[in-house]
């Protein structure tokens, strides 16, 4: 049996469930509000203020790309740290490097203001 | 009878299959960008059932965590093509649909009648383990490389996006 | 099952120690660039330098040491030679850039170094005894490349050449990796001689798998070093590059796609594999000739001419043997000093702004400078492969091992498309001491330029002469390399003999 298999049923149980309450409300609930409502963004609350699918500044690009380097290094720490105690000091040493590596690069993005907002 | 596993891998082949299909036909560009994700998460769960599962966590973290949202964000950060139209393959059909069949026969058909190396039974505790110890063993130096990839990488990305500090 | 032993550990370190020489020498560089960026225009050249030469004397060290295969790695006497032309020509680079940077306002820490990773990139596909070794050094090798190519990034020409590069080449590199992935099915190795021996053994032909997955990797390698028909990149590419990179991009790519492929064939793929060698050969010489003769942008010419060249340096990776792979070698380093130079010249030529970049904008330069005018005919000449010059002996090795090897045929054609070669090289020369200057038309063309880069330029055109007349010793040095290739790829069947793999029991049945 995969191990995974147990998550694949929740996420069917999920499903299920969230249809089923669904379709519970159109039965059991009270009418509706009008459509001008029920799109918005939130029911209630703050008016939105135009769409929310809008140009970005490219600064939040920029972070995003910081994310995917940093998002990679963590796959890499993943399967040290699922061993880790058997890797023993060498694997951490050969971490550490992995990590100094990196630090160069961070200490480049900090040092030339790509972390400031401006 | 098929097995259990059988049909999910089957459900997941046919999400992967629709999702990919609606990348390329779907008209809104975010949309399909969006049909991306899914096709990227049910890639990792195909992944997963076939006893990958590092492989089908590196998907799930990287593709649909990171370059999905870089993908939406890089769509938003471009004028005229949140809501564009008209930028399907729709109109190159005729053209596409006989390669891509040509290569899926192909494909197909060689790797059916090629005789594959056999399977390996699956490690308990899975592959992530194991690729931690070939870290510090055959792949030791290939690990640190990984490292000074991604500070290439780093450098540039920061060097073409970054506006000048004046 | 936990840590390797120390011994491993040594190998693994001295095998990668120029490499990671290179790579910590490129971190200082950024770093320094980063915090003292005041003195950017000094100092991160000087850092280049000497993390260059640095690198040098690691790689001779570890060369001597006679190391076993560690890490995915051979430091075998082929990897002396070729990280020894590598790193020759990332310090011709920096000197050459110096100008150019200068005058463009590019001059960042972050230039020198990616470029220094971008070579560290280069030296592992040539060292590396395994696939995936070998897509590691392609990747570090082409990420800095694309970055390189759009570091005007004032210019929109730079950066669609940026754009370019990085789109065809991330798709040349999913090639690289599927092939690999589908040699290692068929295989059961992704070590280079291992794989290609494993279907000797089996005794049942070349399996369509492996050779599909070879092919594959064949296109990826065949797409850096610009070949017809993956070619089409190159000169859109070349153009738009700082004039600085295109020169590092047509030398040391180049010659990294070469290092490969010479790892490759060491292995010994007989059959298709020669069959396709000659046809993307052939097609090359032809087609880059035959395109290069209706250019009027120099940066194209040269590309162009680039092109051609991988034709005739691929003649050499197909006789194989000592003499193909030495005079791969040869011409590696004669194509540096000669392609560089070519460039040096064109990078003052210019003038700011990349503005006189035809060739008719070089019309009567010879006498205002004489200088640019002879350097720049020497380097024409030699690429022309006219005598005593260093393109003429690095042309007649690899064509005097393309017969020994049995392609008299190719040879033919080879000297055939030289002949076409000589008339746009000529013509160079011809606009630049014959033709006179038009009455102000255009962008005039640069004649003055600090006194390091007439340094260098003089140096180059001294290296070609001196390469072309004191050739033998310098092929002495380049068999020892091309020997080193054949003992390893020997020493790595004899290792994996005893040892037991499950690739037998896949390629008993190679088809059902």
């Amino acid at each position: 049996m995969n191990p995974y298999l147990p998550i694949l049923f929740m996420l069917v149980i999920a499903t299920a469930f969230a249809l089923a309450a669904m379709a519970l409300a159109l039965f059991v609930g009270r009418p509706r509000p009008g459509p001008e409502r029920k799109f918005a963004p939130y029911e209630c609350g703050i008016e939105p203020v135009g769409s929310a699918r809008d140009r970005f500044p490219v600064k939040f690009y920029l972070v995003a790309m910081l994310f995917i380097l940093f998002d990679i290094e963590v796959i890499f720490l993943y399967p040290w740290a699922v061993v880790f105690r058997q890797l023993g000091v060498f694997g951490l040493i050969e971490m550490a490097i992995f990590l100094g590596i990196l630090l160069v690069g961070y200490i480049y993005v900090w040092r030339v203001g790509a972390l400031e907002w401006q | 009878m098929p097995s259990v596993l059988q049909l999910v891998f089957l459900f997941f082949a046919a999400v992967t299959v629709v999702g990919a299909l609606a990348v390329v036909l779907v008209r809104n560009l975010f949309h399909a960008a969006l049909w991306l994700a899914v096709t990227f998460l049910s890639v990792a769960s195909l992944f997963i059932v076939l006893n990958a599962d590092f492989v089908g966590l590196s998907q799930v973290i990287v593709y649909v965590g990171a370059i999905s949202v870089l993908m939406l964000f890089a769509i938003m950060l471009t004028e005229d093509v949140v809501g564009a139209r008209g930028l399907s393959l729709r109109s190159a059909w005729p053209a596409a649909l006989p390669v891509a069949a040509g290569v899926c026969v192909v494909l197909v058909r060689w790797f059916a009648r090629y005789a594959w190396l056999p399977p390996q039974p699956p490690k308990p505790g899975g592959t992530a383990g194991t690729i931690g110890l070939a870290f510090i063993q055959k792949y030791l130096f290939a690990f640190e490389l990984a490292s000074v990839i991604l500070l290439a990488a780093l450098i540039g990305a920061i060097y073409l996006a970054k506006e000048e500090r004046s | 099952m936990t840590a390797p032993s120390l011994q491993i550990i040594t190998w693994n370190l001295w095998v990668s120690a120029p490499v990671c020489a290179l790579a910590a020498s490129a971190m200082v560089t950024l770093i320094a660039g980063a915090f003292w960026p005041a003195f950017a225009r000094w100092l991160t050249p000087c850092l280049a330098l000497g993390g260059i030469a640095l690198t040098a004397a690691f790689t001779i060290l570890a060369g001597m040491l006679g190391l076993p295969p560690a890490g995915m790695q051979v430091m075998d006497s082929f990897t002396v030679v070729f990280d020894l032309i590598i790193l020759i020509a990332a310090f011709i680079t920096v000197l050459v850039s110096n100008h150019y940077v200068t005058r463009e306002n590019l001059e960042r820490g972050e230039y020198y170094a990616l470029m220094m990773l971008s070579a560290s990139g280069a030296m592992l596909m040539a060292a590396s005894d395994n696939y995936v070794m070998m897509f590691l050094g392609l990747e570090l090798l082409s990420i800095p490349l694309y970055v390189l190519a759009g570091f005007s990034r004032g210019r929109s020409e730079s950066q669609e050449s940026a754009l370019k590069y990085l789109l065809l080449g991330a798709f040349a590199s999913a090639f690289f990796v599927f092939g690999a992935a589908l040699v290692f099915s068929a295989t059961g190795s992704t070590n280079i001689v291992v794989a290609g021996d494993a279907t000797e053994r089996a005794l049942v032909g070349t399996t369509p798998i492996y050779v599909i997955g070879l092919a594959m990797i064949l296109t990826a390698l065949a797409f850096k070093v610009a070949l017809v028909p993956f070619h089409m990149w190159t000169p859109d590419v070349y153009q738009g590059a700082p004039t600085s990179v295109t020169a590092f991009m047509a030398v040391v790519a180049k010659a990294a796609g070469f290092g490969a492929l010479a790892r490759v064939a060491a292995a010994g793929p007989e059959g298709s594999w020669t069959v396709l060698l000659w046809g993307l050969s052939a097609a090359t010489m032809i087609w880059g000739n035959l395109l290069a003769i209706s250019q009027n942008n120099i940066k194209r010419l040269l590309a162009y001419s680039s092109i051609a060249h991988a034709g005739y340096l691929l003649m050499g990776i197909l006789a194989g043997g000592r003499a193909g792979i030495s005079a791969v070698l040869f011409y590696l380093l004669a194509y540096a000093a000669m392609t560089f130079g070519a460039f040096a010249a064109v990078i003052i030529l210019a003038g700011r702004g990349d503005g006189a970049e035809d060739i008719e904008d070089y019309r009567g330069i010879a006498r205002r400078s004489p200088l640019l005018g002879w350097t720049m005919a020497i380097f024409m000449f030699s690429l022309a492969g006219l005598p005593p010059f260093a393109g003429f002996f690095g042309k007649l090795y690899l064509f005097s091992a393309a017969v020994e090897a049995g392609y008299p045929g190719l040879t033919v054609l080879a000297v055939l498309t030289s002949v076409m070669g000589v008339f746009y090289y000529l013509r160079v020369t011809v606009v630049m001491w014959m033709q006179e200057p038009e009455a102000e038309s255009g962008p005039a063309a640069q004649t003055s330029a600090p006194l390091l880069s007439r340094l260098v330029l003089s140096a180059l055109a001294v290296a070609v002469l001196a390469l072309g007349i004191f050739s033998s010793p310098v092929l002495r040095w380049t068999n020892s390399g091309s020997a080193g290739l054949e003992r390893s790829a020997e020493a790595a069947i004899q290792m994996t003999l005893p040892e037991p793999t499950n690739a037998p029991a896949a390629l008993s049945g190679g088809s059902r």
